[in-house]
């Protein structure tokens, strides 16, 4: 019956005809995230909304090569592992990935609904170290490392700025427009996140300013922030902070500023130059603030995940070795959206905004990278080991071993 | 010997300030790769010399003045 009234009346005579009938459009959209048949093998996330293109991504090759279903909200990274860590049921309005999905011509996934008292959540995300929350982590949770995010300072399109350093930034958002920094004197313009953030407690880490002391206008979602700011009435007077990957979504309309670190000569970019792609600078230690993402599912009493299929989800997400082995690419997913996995990495930390030291991956994979991040790559093709010499041939190159 | 000389040379480039006579935020524009970070490190290792290595990457020197710094160049604490 409503299907008929829509196939007549859609645009405002489809919503009339939904409010004469007492729908919701929403009801009718929605189906219910426990619905077997049209989200098989489900997984259920609680992820930092700077991942959601991660889980459309990775979803959608999930979904077409393995039948499994990514179900998610998002929301900051710490409300993640409250979640998980008190095994607390959630409930409400979940994103998912359905069958034949593709995120080039769906930028939003579709939305389905669990009602209460919920579900738990299988795995839970945090895009800073565990000790940058409050709750410590249970010992019947197991935390993997996933790839590399980097945070952007970020102004309008029509800003003059081209760099800040943290001793500006310190100021700027540890003061407000009481710390003097010209030109962002604005407080309605410095635009930031709310204390439990993933995005300022590890921009937070790099400037000195712990998360609850972040001046600004507080905004609860990246996307929210990318917009105003890119509307921002005073260009040259508005700064916001964002994931990189949500960043690279909004070049048309924002800039990354360079960021010159406490102790370093000059500022830099996250990418070897302003509009590039490779993620150079955070590769090689030239960018400070990045941070891992965090990867968390509970484990059963003999201390094996509870739900292996959701071990799975994490292993293929931050390129572990699995069985049997995926038929696509999983670190694909990653670099698509911006990610840099650890096999690319040069550098390592071991706390939030902590020193670097040099790191070499067991398994290094900065070719490939280089390759799918940029188009291009300067290492050899191969298909096998015996032309690389004393390296090893790799997801199609030679890396150094 | 050279990293005596590289730490001798950040120390100049810190203490110089503000160069061009006052201008309060100086910005330079984006540094072309002719132009090298002479203090850089070309075998990094530590935290430091990691920051500063040598790189072709694209680069700003920005010097900005910043009012509330206190006198001896440290942070004043948060409000």
């Amino acid at each position: 019956m409503t299907h008929a009234l829509l196939t007549v009346a859609r645009g405002p005579l489809a919503v009339l005809a939904l409010h004469v009938f007492g729908l919701s459009s929403s009801a009718l959209a929605q189906p219910a995230c426990a619905d077997a048949t049209k989200l098989p093998n489900p997984v259920y996330l609680t992820v930092g909304d700077t991942q959601i293109n991660l889980m459309q991504r990775l979803g959608a090759e999930l979904r077409r090569h393995e039948q499994i279903t990514l179900i998610w909200r998002a929301t900051g990274s710490c409300s993640n592992l409250d979640t998980l860590y008190g095994d607390l049921p959630m409930s409400g309005n979940f994103s998912y990935i359905p069958a034949g999905y593709d995120p080039e011509t769906t930028p939003t996934a579709p939305s389905c609904t669990v009602p209460a008292p919920g579900v738990p959540a299988d795995i839970a995300n945090s895009i800073v170290f565990l000790d940058g929350c409050p709750t410590p982590k249970p010992t019947d949770v197991l935390d993997t490392l996933g790839p590399v995010q980097s945070f952007v300072f970020a102004v309008p399109l029509a800003s003059a700025q081209t760099a800040i350093t943290a001793e500006e930034a310190y100021f700027v958002f540890g003061f407000g427009q009481a710390g003097k920094v010209a030109p962002w004197l604005d407080n309605n313009l410095l635009l930031s996140r709310p204390a439990t953030k993933g995005t300022v407690i590890s921009i937070g880490a790099s400037i000195g300013v712990p998360a609850g002391k972040w001046q600004g206008t507080k905004l609860n979602l990246s996307q929210d922030l990318a917009s105003q700011l890119a509307a921002a009435p005073d260009p040259g007077k508005a700064l916001g902070i964002l994931g990189s990957e949500v960043y690279d979504g909004y070049r048309a309309q924002l800039k990354a500023l360079a960021f010159r670190a406490f102790q370093q000569h000059r500022a830099y970019f996250p990418d070897s130059t302003q509009n590039a792609f490779d993620k150079q600078n955070v590769r090689d230690g030239h960018y400070h603030i990045w941070s891992y993402t965090h990867w968390l599912t509970r484990l059963d009493a003999m201390g094996k995940p509870r739900k292996p299929l959701a071990q799975r989800v994490i292993d293929l997400l931050v390129g572990n070795t699995v069985q049997p082995a995926p038929r696509f690419e999983p670190l694909d997913s990653a670099i698509h959206v911006g990610l840099i996995p650890r096999c690319a990495m040069k550098v390592q930390r071991s706390r939030e905004g902590g020193d670097f030291s040099r790191y070499q991956s067991d398994q290094p994979c900065g070719c490939h990278f280089e390759s799918r991040a940029t188009g291009s790559t300067r290492c050899t093709a191969c298909v096998d080991s015996s032309t690389c010499g004393s390296g090893t041939c790799r997801h199609g190159f030679c890396e150094e071993r | 010997m050279q990293e005596t000389k590289k730490s001798l040379a950040l120390a100049l480039v810190l203490l110089s300030g503000c160069p061009d006579g006052g201008n309060p935020d100086r910005d330079d524009p984006l540094r072309d790769l002719a132009s090298p970070d002479l203090a850089c490190f070309a075998a990094p290792v530590s935290h430091v010399e990691i920051l500063n290595a040598c790189t072709t990457a694209q680069s700003v020197d920005k010097r900005p003045v910043l009012p509330l710094l206190s006198a001896d160049g440290t942070l004043p604490p948060l409000p």
